[in-house]
């Protein structure tokens, strides 16, 4: 259950979980903004060097870190799988069908490869080192500025906390309708595939019907309590920027800068 | 989405959370096990209103791509959102929505609006297949072979048992509204 509130997140106290939410979102997807215009084995050693020095030096568990990346491979070589053998141009090896194998296949599979194999790699490490809390302010942070275009980024920050607050009080309550229904008799994991889903009916009715009225208690205490959504917030948790912010921003560019010079 | 009641958002919240525990329910079935997932969207497009069900749907992927593990199999995070399989995702929210906008403008809250059901699971079904294709740059057969044929059974057969469920789940949502 805790397991669904943190996520895949790692407490820990190294220098990525000391750096600033905003900082590490907003390079994470500079990150793979820049790993497209890697085009050349150079440019993709700089990247992958990059990668790998970040995860070696954060100081993370690395047995844990790469044993919870590899299920996600399964899925890259589905793609590079798609990409090996209906990608056709240069020289043709062999071909079967709609299937072959080229020479431009089998260079742009690899790049493929790479390139989610990083993608994969540094959003996995940003999971890992920021509690999803602090993502949640962090994005809602960085989109600020859609306020001037009345987005409701407030509503869904708040929307956000609201779901991470309930997912122990619904757990825990499918857990105790099911128990109570079995204790009444129904199987769940006996008959056939309708039979089971029909033993869901008995824990569903209760569950709806208690999200129904506590939505309603909960939103009458809160507009009792004068929230209109209108507002601004005063907020108990607040992002400071630090130097080792700037820092890391100042390490992206030179490395975009060191990417510029490699590819050709 | 404009002003947003305390409680609608509370709502959305919790239904979120609901489809996250489902998509964790497994039914070992023949040789591929399933998940409550497809199922969860239907039932909350077919029980709340409109806004509600796709607010909910929205948020679900949300707190997927922030790196909760709410997607069937305890899977979540950025990398759910571009791998061949994402188009189902994103394909949840104009299914949710199809669904209950067809439910509050032509359904009847007391049929079983088996149509909307079907129609809601194969557009799930459809989009999913068009991300695959496009995303592998396969072909359209090879996209249908792999994503589309053989879900469209157990599929449609979740979307009638949820139309079954939802008819009982409907009148007693409405009583408590009312209380």
């Amino acid at each position: 259950m805790n397991k669904m509130i943190l996520g895949r997140y790692l407490p820990g106290d190294t220098w990525l979980h000391r750096l600033d939410p905003r900082t590490k979102i907003s390079i994470s997807f500079y990150f793979i903004v820049i790993i497209f215009f890697a085009n050349n084995v150079l440019s993709y050693a700089l990247l992958l060097a990059f990668t790998f020095g970040v995860i070696f030096s954060s100081g993370i568990n690395q047995k844990f870190f790469f044993n919870g990346v590899r299920p996600l491979f399964l899925l890259i070589l589905i793609t590079v799988f798609f990409q090996l053998f209906l990608t056709r141009g240069g020289h043709i090896y062999w071909s079967f069908g709609p299937f072959a194998l080229s020479q431009y296949g089998i260079r742009s599979s690899i790049y493929v490869f790479l390139r989610f194999m990083m993608i994969i790699l540094m959003s996995t490490l940003l999971m890992l080192t920021t509690a999803p809390l602090m993502i949640a302010d962090a994005i809602e942070s960085l989109l600020s500025p859609l306020k001037r275009i009345h987005f409701p980024i407030d509503q869904i920050a708040l929307m956000i906390s609201l779901a991470l607050r309930f997912v122990p009080t619904l757990m825990d309550e499918t857990i105790t309708i099911m128990n109570a229904q079995r204790a009444r008799g129904v199987d769940f994991s006996d008959g056939g595939l309708i039979k089971r889903i029909k033993a869901m009916i008995p824990v569903l009715i209760p569950l709806f019907v208690n999200t129904f009225s506590r939505a309603g208690d909960l939103g009458t205490a809160m507009e009792s309590r004068g929230y209109s959504g209108e507002g601004e917030r005063t907020r108990y948790r607040k992002l400071t920027w630090a130097r080792r912010d700037n820092i890391a921003w100042a390490v992206m560019l030179l490395l975009t800068g060191l990417l510029f010079i490699l590819r050709n | 989405m404009g002003k947003t009641h305390a409680r609608d958002m509370v709502l959305i919240a919790e239904f979120a959370i609901i489809l996250a525990i489902l998509s964790q329910i497994t039914i070992p079935f023949g040789p591929v096990p399933f998940t409550l997932q497809t199922f969860g969207v239907m039932l909350l497009g077919s029980t709340l209103k409109p806004k509600q069900s796709i607010f909910s749907v929205l948020l679900y992927l949300l707190l997927g791509l922030i790196g909760l593990p709410v997607f069937a199999g305890g899977v979540g995070g950025v990398t759910q959102f571009i791998n061949p399989l994402t188009g189902f995702l994103l394909a949840f929210v104009p299914g949710a929505a199809l669904l209950s906008l067809w439910i509050q403008k032509f359904g009847r809250p007391d049929k079983l609006n088996i149509g909307a059901h079907l129609l809601s699971s194969l557009l799930i079904l459809l989009l999913g297949t068009i991300w695959l294709k496009f995303f592998t740059h396969g072909t359209w057969s090879s996209a249908f072979l792999a994503a589309f044929v053989p879900f469209i059974v157990p599929e449609l057969l979740k979307a009638a048992v949820a139309s079954l469920l939802a008819l009982k789940l409907r009148p007693i949502i409405y009583r408590v509204k009312a209380s």
